[in-house]
């Protein structure tokens, strides 16, 4: 007989959350500077890369929270005149988070997976780090949209849709910009780069898909047998 | 305390007469409120009240006709239904209470007119003529075939006489005053032959026609019998495949192809101001379906304040088959037009901006159910439909339901509004989904406060605000813009002063902050230099 060491279990999970706790405390910390590099996208992304101080992997993680976050405030809280009104019935937030988050994670495996290769400097934390830095475009765009739609007519609509716009397109050009750096590579070889990891993300996801409706198609299987054999088992 | 137990009894007594009066306004009650659809704000198939029930069912029996009997076309004059029965080439009269009064089959010579020989002749490519052996039999005196008519307000009767190849002129007792025949268009060349099917008058007696095998447009003749011009010729589209195919493919295939010419249309039908409507079944080559012409030959017809454009069933499976429209009825009081379709049997009412109303009818040999229908017209709120395939001519009167919102939207055009929201609030009791309903009562709003004099800008407001409940029940985003811009401009003005103000704190604050930071910073820097 083992004896479970409960003082020992309470202690380790308290520990964790406390580190957890204090990598939150620390993201936070490195915050200001994130915001600093959509102002100073070459400097900031050189430093962000070779200064450990400058960042931390709990602060990229607040990142793409509050992006998921704001995306899903977006939809929420978005005025009558510029919601999917029956779409903000029902939420589902895992579906809202992913849909959020997927197309960036793929992004960062896809363009580690291919930088490695072609030789980049980057680290996979790094590219995880610059990635999470580069969305917050978006996010902010995200935030300032939603009081826009409460005060826009649809006369007003160009610039509800300019915001949005404005957001996405300076997300995807500090995304360029932060491989660029991240990798030290030049224009040209991060435009190949961009375009090979594009195709990469739809090889991920392809495969993604695959496994999924290959796991569907063994449940189902297994399913199938076992209520074939329970049927037999009761004749 | 005698009195104040008088007063008690007498609240009572009110109220309780008040309560009868309000439940005296009981809802009346459709009794067929099922089996039937309509289409919804987001252009989906929902059930509906029925809005069109059939009255009358006629035809060989009641009217006691030949089986030839074979109703193309048909038309209201005053107090008479006429139909042209293609079958007996006749036109019969029918009055209010759907009796047969007369059949026209043959017209008269009037005393300063006789009726001129039929043109018996078909022309060759070189010009030489020779006598066509169908025609040999013709008479003068009767129709062959006609397959449509017009009457003029002064009572003149053009009967388009298909297989005669002419067109009639005559009074309301057949006594003939004028005869078209032998009409030669240049353009279609010298074999062209003149086959009149479908016609409408204007007031100066002019014709628009449509004549088989024409794909020009309308046929228009001037009242001495000359070819004056095409009118309207429907609009063709090639689609991209085949544009893509004609540049590869060789000259020889591409002439063996089927080229896509324009369509023809189906139908015609005037309304009271001169706008000829046209219905075109075949809509491939991209024609478009219904038109509503004006005086230069544009269309004029649009759904560009309908939620979703298109005529007919929206929804439909490759099995049942695509809307193919076959004729328009006008009704000129209610400012609605109804369109049939004969793949389904159906028949669509839209307002005059072009959002639909109403669906009835349907296939079938039920009672009030059609096999082939060709024509249809409105007669007051009825609609008659003629039918060849079960040699039937239908009549269907209004529901209660249709009747309310037919009110109410004539009532709104009027100009009389609080009385169309009391018939959209009753057309809601029936039908809480009516989307049109809303949007209309949201309008209603609007004006109201729009009306009002600028000192009275809190009951305005007020409307508006009241106007954004209807605009939101009837999805009307674009309504809803309109009122909430109003709105939300009355409140910054209101609070301007405020905003105004507390922006300059803020920019000033910015500014403060700013300078405040850099004089900090030199400050350290000086002492760090001094240090």
């Amino acid at each position: 007989m083992v004896k479970i060491k409960w003082k020992s279990i309470g202690q380790r999970i308290l520990e964790w959350l406390l580190s957890v706790w204090k990598g939150f405390v620390g993201g936070l910390k490195h915050l200001p500077y994130a915001f600093y590099i959509q102002v100073h996208p070459f400097d900031g992304f050189f430093r962000l890369k070779n200064e450990q101080s400058r960042r931390s992997i709990p602060c990229a993680v607040i990142l793409y929270a509050m992006l998921a976050i704001s995306s899903i405030l977006k939809r929420q809280l978005t005025g009558y005149l510029f919601a999917d009104t029956a779409a903000q019935l029902q939420l589902n937030i895992l579906s809202e988070i992913i849909a959020a988050l997927l197309p960036y994670m793929l992004w960062v495996v896809a363009n580690w997976c291919f930088t490695s290769l072609m030789d980049g400097d980057g680290k996979l934390s790094d590219i995880f780090c610059a990635t999470a830095v580069a969305t917050i475009p978006i996010m902010v765009c995200n935030l300032i949209q939603i009081p826009v739609s409460q005060f826009s007519s649809l006369q007003e609509e160009n610039l509800y849709v300019f915001i949005g716009g404005l957001g996405i397109v300076y997300t995807y050009l500090m995304m360029f910009f932060g491989m660029m750096i991240t990798h030290q590579y030049t224009v040209f070889k991060s435009i190949i780069t961009t375009l090979l990891t594009i195709v990469g993300m739809l090889v991920i996801a392809f495969i993604i898909i695959l496994i999924f409706f290959l796991i569907q198609q063994v449940l189902g299987f297994a399913t199938s047998l076992g209520s074939e054999i329970s049927f037999r088992l009761n004749e | 305390m005698k009195k104040v137990k008088f007063i008690i009894a007498v609240a009572l007594l009110g109220a309780f007469l008040v309560g009868m009066s309000a439940s005296s306004f009981a809802l009346p009650i459709n009794i067929n409120m099922v089996d039937n659809y309509f289409y919804n704000q987001d252009a989906a198939a929902v059930s509906s009240p029925v809005a069109y029930r059939p009255l009358d069912v006629l035809g060989l029996s009641s009217w006691k006709l030949d089986t030839s009997f074979n109703p193309v076309d048909t038309f209201v004059y005053k107090e008479y239904l006429y139909i042209v029965d293609k079958g007996g080439s006749q036109i019969l009269v029918i009055d209010e209470e759907y009796n047969l009064v007369k059949k026209i089959s043959e017209i008269k010579d009037s005393p300063d007119y006789t009726v001129p020989d039929i043109d018996k002749y078909i022309y060759n490519e070189d010009g030489t003529r020779e006598e066509d052996s169908t025609m040999a039999r013709a008479n003068k005196y009767n129709f062959k075939n006609p397959e449509g008519m017009f009457i003029t307000d002064e009572g003149l009767m053009y009967i388009a006489d298909t297989e005669n190849r002419r067109i009639v002129v005559c009074d309301l007792d057949g006594v003939c005053v004028r005869v078209y025949q032998s009409i030669r268009i240049d353009v279609l060349g010298v074999t062209f032959v003149f086959k009149p099917e479908k016609i409408v008058v204007d007031r100066s007696g002019t014709m628009s026609i449509i004549s088989y095998g024409v794909n020009k447009g309308l046929i228009q003749i001037d009242s001495d019998g000359s070819f004056q011009q095409f009118f309207g010729a429907p609009a063709t589209t090639i689609a991209a495949t085949d544009w893509i195919y004609a540049i590869f493919a060789s000259a020889e295939s591409l002439s063996s192809r089927i080229q896509s010419v324009p369509a023809e249309y189906t139908s015609i039908t005037a309304d009271s101001k001169g706008f000829i409507y046209t219905a075109c079944s075949d809509t491939s080559t991209g024609a478009p379906p219904l038109q509503k012409l004006s005086a230069d030959g544009s269309n004029i017809l649009t759904q560009e304040e309908a939620r979703y454009s298109g005529f007919g069933d929206l929804q439909t499976s490759p099995e049942s088959g695509q809307t193919t429209l076959i004729d328009v009825a006008v009704n000129e009081e209610t400012d609605t037009y109804t369109i049939l379709d004969s793949t389904h049997g159906r028949f669509f009412t839209y307002d005059s901006s072009g959002k639909l109303l109403f669906v009835g009818g349907g296939v079938g040999n039920q009672y009030g159910r059609f096999k082939s229908p060709t024509s249809i017209v409105c007669r007051g709120d009825q609609i008659v439909i003629t039918d060849a395939g079960n040699q039937t001519v239908t009549v269907y009167e209004t529901t209660d339901y249709a009747e309310t919102v037919c009110d109410a939207i004539s009532l709104y055009k009027s100009g009389d509004y609080d009385a169309a929201a009391d018939m959209w609030d009753q057309a809601i009791q029936y039908y809480s989904n009516l989307y049109i309903a809303y949007e209309s009562l949201g309008n209603i709003q609007v004006i109201k406060g729009r009306d009002l004099p600028d000192d009275q800008v809190d009951l305005r407001m007020e409307y508006y605000a009241k106007s954004l409940e209807y605009f939101k029940l009837a999805e009307s985003k674009s309504g809803y813009s309109d009122s909430f811009k109003e709105l939300r401009n009355q409140e910054l003005s209101k609070y301007f002063t405020v905003i105004f103000i507390s922006f300059c704190v803020v920019f000033i604050g910015i500014i403060v902050l700013i300078y405040v930071r850099k004089y900090r910073k030199n400050r350290a820097e000086e002492k760090r230099r001094v240090g």
